[in-house]
């Protein structure tokens, strides 16, 4: 198995890991810092080779991927589509983690027939959530009769006494999706609310407990209605924010400390987001020294033999057990696992879809129980009435 | 009276240009840095006819005298960043122009003092410290200090806000080089006679302010009356306090910059720039400052700047205490914000010292020439509000 894995971060770190583990797995790693390459090297115990490469140059990607059976895009959601193309004219399986923008994500999906022409499967938005999620939506549809909601929440919390504000994945993405307009499913139309919006206090399991979430932008908004067989009549996805963060975002925002605008200073002309970008902890440096947990929680509601039924599907993971097991922070790790998991599944043979899909096309039973070897655990409760 | 103001385009600047040629029609020379931004900030009040404008950098004393000189100023009131003061007072002994600021950060004022001699022999006054804190409060300790035989300790509490049902995190209403420097420097106190250091944000205390206010929580904060108000007050004052009332959402928002290294001057790779993050933060903040004071103004009275001053002392054998409230809104009639309560005091000190109403030659801070009554009831013709209360302890042992 040739898997090539472009993006050495925090997540691409913890996908490289668990690839050199497999058995038969030959793992290339391409990155556009050194010193993340180094690291990546050393934690495989040399087991991945390493490229230097800039994901925006074609020649240097297709070059990567060349007799590669999959790869996974794991730097940034804005380098898809060039992956994407450079993967499909080298005859490679292709897995990202994001879509860059609804619009983007629909432009990968309209190449479905060129990658089911040429044997080739697309897998796109494949980390935790969107990822994860989309699977345990699908295991939860799958056990039903008639879907009604699907709820998705994100209940990562974590403190840190070292840093103010924290992004557990790439934080210009966290950023954008925060002050980003929302969109939710409902009545067959998506529908938009403003950013910030539709602040609750969510009911997770123990040991995530009760936290404020907010209204986001997210990948399985826009595909869990298209691609799930039965199609429920509401989806939406908050993401938990500590009122301090939530704050901080707010305060970035206000301040104009979000605008990618380049603003002149003296002799130098830098927007004011990448300064604030650059002031940031970048996730890959953070393992170690926050407290909390990562945590997904999907609720799918229907109706089976005649009765109501909701489920609810939960994934947790504390960031001290992420350190001391991995290396790596709880987000990272279910992030980069399911991705892992998919990855290792499709170079052995172990997937059958064709074509550009999304995560919930995939056999969810089997992936829920593969990914259980990678220490992901997912609990179930059912509820009937 | 002919009056050079420096760094007019900033917060505070044009606001002063503005009183100064509203309430004593003074002939102005308005200047800053860079000429389009004190050109926007006097088109943004309405002021271009009526004072010259020019471009001028405060930390540049050769151009600052030779401007003065030209122009026969009668006073400089500097409005630009403290760093600048040493300079342009530089520029005021070679001009023969009086001389006030908004204040000298602490270390700057004690320096600015060191020049007493230098200005007692050059015969002009400079009366340093004028804004509302340092300013205000140093006028209402001296008098405070003026109705007691004896002065003991003097407490000073700062606190902003608004009455809005939402509390959005903003730019403060004074410089964020300024606030940065607050939680990163450590305050100094004068206690027991002597300047003595204290940990960032220390010396949390609670107070009552007037209502709307209330209880406010307050903290250390290094500033310009300690450094002074000990040996100028005199009367055995040992004990010269000041802190600071952040709202909420401020100490968070200034907090989180801080943490975030805003703070830092250090320069940091951006891409392929290297950029001094408390300069770039300096920057957007002179943007949003700019960009907001040409905007429509409020129709009701909505925000606020408040102090508290509490002279503790003596007086015929018994424990006194003087308390001033000083409470200014934004003036909705006028269309200003309550930041003319530092705006307004260097212009009126700028007025006395042409009028020779202020006239003993030297380097002062504001509680050493300032009149305080009629200080105060100037300021309140402009809705800064003074309000003075007075306890008297009588004992029946």
């Amino acid at each position: 198995m040739k898997l090539s894995v472009i993006g050495a971060g925090g997540v691409g770190q913890v996908i490289a890991g668990h690839l050199a583990r497999a058995k038969e797995a030959t793992v290339k790693v391409g990155d556009i810092d050194r010193s993340r390459l180094r690291e990546v090297s050393e934690a495989s115990g040399g087991r991945v080779s390493t490229v230097r490469l800039d994901a925006r140059n074609p020649d240097q990607v297709g070059r990567l991927i060349k007799g590669s059976n999959v790869v996974i895009n794991a730097s940034h959601p804005r380098f898809n589509q060039l992956i994407m193309h450079q993967a499909l004219k080298r005859k490679v399986h292709y897995i990202d983690l994001a879509g860059y923008s609804p619009t983007d994500i629909f432009a990968q999906t309209k190449q479905d027939a060129k990658w089911k022409k040429d044997g080739l499967v697309a897998i796109l938005g494949m980390g935790e959530d969107p990822g994860l999620s989309n699977v345990m939506a699908r295991r939860g549809v799958d056990m039903l009769d008639r879907v009604s909601e699907i709820r998705i929440r994100d209940g990562e919390t974590s403190t840190s006494e070292t840093f103010p504000f924290i992004a557990l994945f790439a934080p210009d993405v966290f950023l954008e999706e925060a002050v980003s307009p929302a969109h939710y499913f409902e009545g067959g139309e998506t529908k938009t609310s403003p950013p910030m919006s539709g602040r609750e206090i969510y009911p997770f399991p123990q040991p995530i407990g009760d936290v404020p979430v907010y209204s986001m932008d997210h990948d399985e908004v826009h595909t869990l209605p298209l691609y799930l067989p039965k199609k429920p009549n509401y989806v939406d996805f908050k993401l938990a924010l500590t009122d301090e963060t939530a704050s901080a975002i707010k305060l970035f925002h206000g301040l104009g400390l979000l605008e990618r605008k380049p603003m002149r200073v003296g002799t130098t002309k830098v927007s004011p987001l990448s300064v604030l970008l650059s002031l940031l902890p970048p996730p890959s440096q953070i393992a170690g020294k926050i407290r909390g947990n990562a945590g997904i929680l999907v609720e799918v509601k229907g109706e089976l033999s005649g009765k109501r039924c909701l489920q609810r599907f939960c994934v947790t993971m504390s960031h001290d057990e992420a350190y001391s097991k991995f290396r790596t922070n709880a987000t990272s790790y279910l992030t980069g696992t399911p991705t892992a998991v998919c990855a290792l599944m499709l170079a052995a043979g172990r997937i059958e879809n064709r074509g550009v899909i999304a995560p919930e096309c995939l056999n969810a039973e089997r992936f829920i129980d593969e990914a259980r070897m990678f220490d992901i655990q997912v609990q179930v409760e059912k509820t009937r009435w | 009276m002919k009056t050079l103001v420096l760094g007019a385009s900033g917060q505070i600047g044009a606001y002063t240009v503005q009183d100064l040629v509203e309430f004593y029609k003074a002939e102005v020379i308005a200047t800053s840095r860079k000429l389009t931004n004190v050109r926007k900030a006097m088109a943004d009040l309405k002021l271009v006819d009526r004072v010259k404008i020019m471009e001028l950098d405060a930390s540049n004393t050769a151009d600052v005298a030779k401007l003065a000189k030209a122009e026969r100023v009668d006073t400089v009131v500097n409005c630009a960043w403290y760093q600048t003061n040493l300079s342009a007072m530089d520029a005021c002994v070679q001009a023969g122009a009086h001389y006030t600021d908004l204040g000298g950060f602490f270390d700057t004022t004690l320096k600015q003092l060191q020049f007493d001699q230098k200005w007692k022999e050059a015969g002009i006054n400079a009366t340093i410290g004028l804004g509302s804190t340092p300013g205000l409060t140093n006028v209402a300790g001296a008098a405070g200090a003026a109705k007691l035989e004896r002065v003991d300790t003097i407490n000073i509490y700062c606190t902003w806000g608004n009455t809005l049902p939402a509390k959005e995190p903003g730019w403060p209403g004074y410089s964020i080089r300024t606030v940065m420097d607050e939680f990163t420097q450590e305050p100094v106190m004068w206690l027991d006679g002597k300047h003595v250091k204290q940990p960032v944000l220390s010396g949390e205390t609670t107070v009552t302010m007037q209502d709307p206010i209330g209880k406010i929580t307050t903290y250390y904060v290094k500033h310009s009356e300690p450094a002074t108000m000990g040996r100028y007050i005199g009367k055995g004052c040992r004990n010269v306090t000041f802190r600071i009332g952040f709202p909420s959402t401020d100490l968070a928002t200034f907090k989180t910059l801080k943490s975030l290294g805003f703070a830092d001057s250090t320069e940091i790779p951006v891409g392929d720039a290297r950029v001094s993050p408390i300069d770039y933060l300096t920057t957007m903040y002179q943007r949003a400052i700019s960009k907001s004071r040409g905007e429509a103004p409020p129709r009701e009275e909505y925000e606020y700047d408040a102090f508290r001053i509490d002279i503790f002392g003596q007086l015929r054998e018994s424990p006194a205490m003087v308390t001033y409230h000083i409470i200014t809104w934004n003036d909705p009639e006028r269309g200003i914000s309550s930041a003319r309560d530092t705006a307004v005091p260097p212009s009126l000190v700028s007025q006395w010292q042409a009028t020779r109403k202020i006239k003993n030659p030297g380097v002062f801070p504001a509680e050493a020439t300032v009149d305080p009554i009629p200080f105060f009831m100037e300021v309140g013709k402009r809705k800064i509000r003074v309000e003075e209360h007075f306890t008297e302890t009588r004992r029946f042992y």
